[in-house]
């Protein structure tokens, strides 16, 4: 069993998560390679006291990147979609540049 | 917006603000659209940040950016609506600014004081008469006959005291490590500044002669390098020449650009002169100032105070300039140089505001006409032409300082008619 704050790795902010957030209320993490749906669904409700209500699960395949005559690849990643469920507060994210 | 006037003391004034919370919102929301302008988010495409996310990861540039656009817009409004001097820049204190919350903050500012300028005249200072003496002459002239000696080669004697002795002097410190070299070093024998140990060497040596000496340095020496030091020295004398020093008479004065060793005495003492006025007349105009400010009792305010040790500072560290001398780097300890001149820039502040106020009350100002006199003069001593200075003065903002000059010039010469002067 891994640690709640080893599943999730970091939230995912960008202009696509931000989007479906504002419209869907489903929020978007990097979490582990190896964790499983409920392990996810567990670590959110504890983390950020809300209830979840599905997670959906991406592996998303490292990039190839050439340095030179040298080619290696990045790791392989997961990505987790965790709706929450209805009526639930939206996860505010705090970070500051 | 609620703004509270509190006039802390004479000099010392505040304004008090409370910025509505929707004042701070709207400031808020303009900036954060700029910012999403401006900035770059890793998994954004460029302007497309959302103005949320740019609140959330800026908010402390934000806030700070938002409060010092309100700070600038309400303190000077304020000041200017109440018509308002202030010395400095106000200093913003106790400032409160948060998302959704009204922001309160504080604007400290000095103001000149009113001075009612005190009765200036019969003011009682001990003074003299610019004079030159005879023997002042004397040891100008005698200087000059210095600077215009000839050397003159000797043969056929050794070296005595009196003669200048050129030398190849190379030295080594006893105990090791690094020495030098000096190539037609010329030097007094027998002179008082030379080490005695030099001058013995010298005395009698003939030219072709090399003498080794050691000299071990007190430790109270003026040069560090030195002090406590023994050195070894070896002179080779190459050389010897007697000072030759021109006989003061008519023919003297003439190579110096006057007619006769008369002439030559009146222009010597023509410019003695003309300095021992300018000295009597600095100190009378200190020693009339000093006692008018002792008519006189106000606050001095702060602002102007450190506006002249800044002013004192930068004098110093400019003639250190000029002599050629890094004022960063010969370990002077700045801060504690400025602090040691408060009390004489509390003296000179005082002196301003009170002849300040005496040029009001008696309306002097400098007039164009004094301006342009000022200007032929000035454009005669630096050789330009009284318009292209007029033109630079004017671009480095110097002519209102001119005015300041020339207004200051004419307030010191009413209290000096109106004062009461003892010559000693």
């Amino acid at each position: 069993m891994k640690n709640l704050y080893e599943v999730i790795r970091r939230p995912l902010i960008t202009e696509k998560t931000t989007l479906l957030k504002e419209r869907t209320g489903v929020v978007c993490f990097e979490v582990h390679r190896d964790s499983t749906k409920p392990e996810i669904k567990k670590a959110v409700e504890a983390l950020f006291g809300v209830k979840v209500d599905d997670v959906r699960v991406a592996v998303m395949h490292g990039k190839v990147k050439r340095q030179g005559r040298w080619s290696g690849r990045r790791p392989d990643w997961k990505k987790a979609y965790v709706t929450l469920k209805k009526g639930e507060k939206p996860i505010e994210f705090f970070e500051q540049a | 917006m609620k703004v509270d006037y509190i006039e802390e003391t004479a000099i010392r004034k505040a304004f008090a603000f409370e910025i509505d919370a929707e004042a701070v919102e709207k400031e808020l929301v303009s900036r954060a659209r700029d910012y999403a302008k401006k900035v770059k988010l890793p998994g954004f495409r460029a302007g497309k940040i959302p103005p949320d996310v740019v609140r959330k990861r800026f908010k402390d540039a934000l806030l700070q950016d938002a409060a010092e656009a309100i700070v600038n817009k309400h303190v000077f409004e304020a000041i200017e609506g109440r018509g308002l001097k202030p010395v400095a820049a106000p200093k913003v204190v106790d400032l409160k600014i948060d998302e959704h919350q009204p922001m309160t903050f504080r604007a400290v500012f000095e103001v000149f004081p009113t001075i009612e300028a005190p009765d200036h005249h019969g003011l009682q200072v001990k003074t003299k008469k610019a004079a030159v003496a005879e023997e002042a002459i004397d040891a100008e002239i005698e200087g000059q006959r210095e600077r215009h000696a000839r050397f003159e080669a000797v043969e056929g004697r050794p070296g005595r005291p009196g003669d200048h002795a050129v030398v190849d002097v190379s030295w080594k410190p006893a105990d090791g490590g690094k020495g030098g070299r000096e190539e037609n070093a010329m030097l007094e024998i027998g002179a008082a500044d030379n080490p005695a140990e030099m001058n013995t060497a010298l005395d009698g040596a003939a030219v072709g002669d090399t003498r080794s000496l050691t000299i071990a340095y007190p430790a109270d020496h003026a040069s560090a390098a030195m002090a406590g030091k023994t050195f070894d020295y070896t002179l080779s004398l190459k050389a010897l020449r007697v000072k030759i020093l021109p006989d003061v008479d008519d023919e003297f004065a003439k190579d110096l650009g006057a007619d006769s060793l008369a002439d030559l005495r009146e222009q010597v003492r023509s410019r003695l002169l003309a300095g021992e006025e300018r000295k009597v007349t600095r100190e009378l105009n200190e020693a009339l100032v000093n006692e008018y400010l002792k008519r006189a009792s106000f606050d001095v305010p702060e602002g102007l105070i450190e506006r002249h040790m800044d002013a004192r500072v930068e004098a110093a560290a400019r003639s250190l300039y000029l002599q050629g001398v890094d004022p960063t780097k010969i370990g002077m300890d700045w801060k504690r140089f400025r602090e040691s001149r408060r009390d004489e820039a509390v003296e000179a502040a005082r002196a301003d505001l009170l002849l300040d106020a005496l040029a009001h009350a008696k309306a002097i100002e400098a007039t164009d006409e004094e301006v342009d006199a000022e200007l032929v003069r000035l454009s005669e001593r630096t050789r330009k032409s009284k318009e292209a200075l007029r033109a630079e003065m004017e671009k480095e903002g110097e002519i209102s300082a001119l005015r300041a000059r020339i207004r200051e010039s004419k307030v010191l010469d009413l209290l000096k008619a109106d004062a009461r002067l003892d010559f000693e």
